[in-house]
């Protein structure tokens, strides 16, 4: 080791020495930087309802309606978004517990519907809330949204009942056709004229008869093809030509191939018998999978953030504050005066400060995944990794913002920045792909940026410790970049070396 | 070779000229006192001397290199006592000695005598936070000068401390100058003025007086007084007949009376004359040289 690198290193273990024994004489201050952060997560994991937000729901509409017994039937459906609390005909006074908040929403439900869809047009179902809170809205368009459709599904299912029922008589109506046919072969093989030509008038009224509502089952039926729909039709159809194209001639009837689409449409029949309609209604239910191993509650969702946001604010703080400190009793100038280089004392402060903040992440990621159960799926190297990258980062940010900031109102409010940077651009609070480039970019200059999102992939993804290796890349550069800003802002200003 | 010369040194706060053309040339084994009221650009001087501030004009040199491209191994032979000392509050008095020991490479092995010197032996282990302003002043010295340095800018040393002790340190301090120190320190205590090799005089940021301290009451213009004894009965009478004779340049200091006069030994023996011509008898007649203080005021006044 050169002399040059010796006297450097002397110098920088001296004055880390000098910022823990400052430190150490004040336990206060290590309390509150390891326990404060864990009480307040603590009481959020304690204290937050990990359960979905009904909204308590007062439903208007006209009395002497079928809606208020449907409101019972559905509710079940919708208890996820919406708790029916009454059915009233007074809007007013529903809008009065809404302005009191005895209540969430208000849906007002339309008069006379039969006419209106018999009028060719939808009826309109009013949501009325009072929530200023943007999530919340969200939420209530999005509840609103749901219970509309399960009131429309309901609709097709009564539909799809009556239509089946149709179907039903259809059957009936085709196992007519079984003794007509029987009659129609009997009176060829008698050489019996005019009972063919009957039996053939009979056989085509049936068809004509079964018809509409056998095109309407098709149709309501989603078929497996659009070919199976298209065979079953014109299988009706050829039957019909094939009766039309004898126009009385009963010999020219060929009974095969009407046996044959008469046997199809029994089949077809059948099949559209045997479905339900509240299948038919809602055929699909959602079965969503994640790719995470385990479910993450919204405790846990939200600790690795939480971690990041406040190892940030505590190491920004301890270091801005330390070395404006330092700079307002006059050791800094006792500095400059004496042999100690700029570059010896921030390397000083930077290994001593880290050295706290790290304990205190440790500590605190321990008591998280110890005492409030928060997962560690992923490797703890990589956790570690990404946690000693955050701490020197926003150590040698805190070094930074006191360098070019020079009094301690100053570097506690740029540490408050910094924390509000994080909040809004990290990812922590609102997704960052909702934010537009170059303002997401914004966000690259906190550390805890990076670090919200390593810790969630180490700790609730599982990822191994390669995947957060460029996370802890990221978190050195912006350590590196800042620790250099601060040597050369103190370079600058001092005009020392 | 001086250890410092800054030349022609100007520095304006916003509208405030704190320092205006201000040189100063400092050898080894010297003492320089800067001495002004409050607010005259004592501290300022120094800051831009040791390299804390830069000036808006002049230069600064201090072992003959610009004070902004020292090298580490010129910086090591400085040394600064700020007016506040700056202190660790949460170091002890021996820890914070030991501190700047090391930051300067040293040994800790002379705390003890350099505590011994400022008389704090006793308090090493007493916390800073809990040591009285004297005890931190004490405290600021002591690291100040265990780097043993050839250069000590110190501000104000004595603000705050008991006679005894200024005395220890202004002992200290020569002995420092005998080993071959030089020392710019600022003091509003004018006597203190007396125990420097240079004296300079700052007000609102000008020099007003550069010299030795016997030639200050030369160029302040200020004259010996004559002090005479008389019988505390004849008191009025004598002031009455010297105030006749000396137009007003007498006045009661006590039991004596005191006389302003340029040629003091002439004045001695008209007052004699005139005092014994009305039959009063003198028990004591002294010329006194004008005091640091009469000297200051003079020179302060004369400028205004």
């Amino acid at each position: 080791m050169s002399s040059t690198v010796r006297r450097a290193f002397n110098e920088s273990s001296v004055i880390a020495r000098k910022e823990l024994t400052e430190l150490r004489r004040q336990p206060g201050v290590l309390l509150l930087v390891v326990l404060g952060p864990f009480v307040v997560l603590a009481m959020f994991g304690i204290g937050y309802r990990n359960e979905e937000l009904a909204l308590k729901t007062v439903f208007v509409g006209p009395s002497s309606t079928p809606y208020e017994a449907a409101i019972d039937r559905y509710a079940a459906a919708i208890d996820q978004y919406v708790v029916p609390v009454a059915y009233t005909t007074d809007l007013a006074a529903a809008g009065e517990d809404l302005s009191a908040g005895r209540v969430d929403l208000i849906v007002v439900l339309p008069p006379r519907v039969e006419q209106a869809v018999l009028a060719g047009e939808r009826s309109e179902i009013a949501f009325i809330h009072n929530s200023i809170d943007p999530i919340e809205r969200i939420g209530i368009d999005f509840a609103a949204e749901v219970a509309v459709r399960e009131l429309n599904a309901s609709v097709v299912t009564a539909t799809l009942d009556s239509l089946l029922n149709e179907a039903s008589d259809v059957s009936q109506v085709s196992g007519q056709l079984t003794p007509q046919f029987a009659s129609f072969e009997q009176a060829i093989a008698e050489g019996d004229e005019r009972a063919a030509t009957l039996a053939v008038l009979e056989i085509q009224q049936t068809l004509d008869d079964m018809r509409p509502a056998f095109e309407l089952s098709i149709a309501s039926v989603p078929a497996q093809s659009e070919s199976e729909d298209a065979t079953t039709i014109s299988a009706l159809d050829e039957l019909s030509r094939r009766l039309n194209e004898a126009d009385g001639d009963t010999s020219q009837v060929e009974l095969e191939p009407i046996r044959t689409a008469v046997a199809e449409l029994d089949r077809q029949l059948a099949q559209v018998l045997s479905l339900d309609a509240e299948l038919l209604a809602r055929p699909f239910v959602g079965d969503a999978e994640s790719l995470v191993r385990s479910p993450v509650s919204a405790e846990d969702h939200v600790a690795p953030g939480a971690t990041a946001l406040l190892v940030q604010h505590l190491s920004v703080s301890l270091a801005a504050l330390s070395l404006v400190r330092d700079e307002r009793r006059g050791i800094m100038a006792g500095y400059r005066v004496g042999p100690t280089s700029v570059s010896s004392v921030l390397a000083g402060k930077l290994a001593a400060l880290s050295a706290v903040g790290l304990v205190a992440a440790l500590l605190l990621v321990g008591l998280q995944v110890l005492v409030l159960d928060v997962p560690l799926r992923g490797s703890l190297a990589a956790a570690m990794g990404i946690i000693i990258g955050l701490v020197v980062a926003s150590v040698a940010l805190g070094l930074l913002l006191a360098s070019v900031f020079r009094t301690e109102l100053f570097a506690s409010q740029s540490a408050m920045i910094a924390l509000l940077v994080a909040l809004f651009f990290s990812g922590f609070l609102l997704d960052l792909d909702r934010i537009i480039e170059p303002i997401r970019s914004f966000g690259a200059l906190v550390p805890a940026t990076p670090a919200v999102t390593g810790l969630r992939n180490v700790q609730l993804r599982g990822s191994a410790a390669g995947t957060s290796t460029a996370v802890t890349l990221t978190l050195q550069t912006l350590g590196a970049l800042a620790i250099a800003g601060a040597v050369l802002a103190r370079r600058w200003r001092s005009g020392l070396r | 070779m001086s250890v410092l010369r800054a030349e022609n040194l100007r520095r304006v706060f916003g509208e405030h000229v704190a320092l205006e053309d201000f040189s100063l040339e400092v050898e080894p084994s010297s003492i320089v006192g800067l001495i002004g009221p409050s607010g005259g650009g004592k501290t300022t001087a120094i800051r831009l001397c040791c390299g804390l501030d830069r000036p808006d004009r002049g230069t600064v040199r201090l072992f003959d290199r610009p004070v902004s491209k020292l090298r580490r191994q010129d910086r090591q032979r400085i040394s600064l006592l700020a007016q506040t000392p700056a202190l660790v509050e949460e170091m002890t008095i021996e820890q914070q000695v030991s501190f700047s020991a090391r930051l300067y490479g040293l040994r800790t092995d002379g705390i003890t005598s350099a505590l011994d010197r400022v008389g704090l032996s006793e308090s090493a282990n007493t916390r800073i936070s809990a040591a009285s302003g004297g005890m931190r002043r004490r405290t600021g010295l002591a690291a100040a000068l265990i780097t043993d340095p050839e250069l000590v800018f110190c501000d104000e040393p004595t603000a705050g401390l008991d006679p005894i002790l200024r005395e220890r340190i202004w002992r200290w301090f020569r002995t420092r100058r005998s080993h071959g120190s030089a020392m710019v320190v600022t003091t509003q205590h004018i006597e203190e003025a007396a125990r420097c090799d240079r004296v300079i005089i700052l007000r609102e940021g000008i020099v007003i007086a550069d010299a030795k301290p016997a030639q200050l009451a030369v160029s302040s213009g200020l004259a010996e007084q004559v002090v005479i004894g008389v019988p505390y009965f004849e008191l009025d009478r004598s002031l009455a007949a010297l105030a006749v004779r000396f137009e007003g340049e007498a006045w009661a200091s006590g039991c004596d009376i005191v006389l302003g006069a340029a040629d003091a030994a002439s004045a001695a023996a008209d007052a004699s004359r005139t005092l014994r011509n009305i039959g009063v008898s003198i028990s004591s007649i002294d010329t006194v040289a004008p005091g640091l203080d009469d000297v200051f005021r003079a020179i302060v006044e004369a400028r205004e």
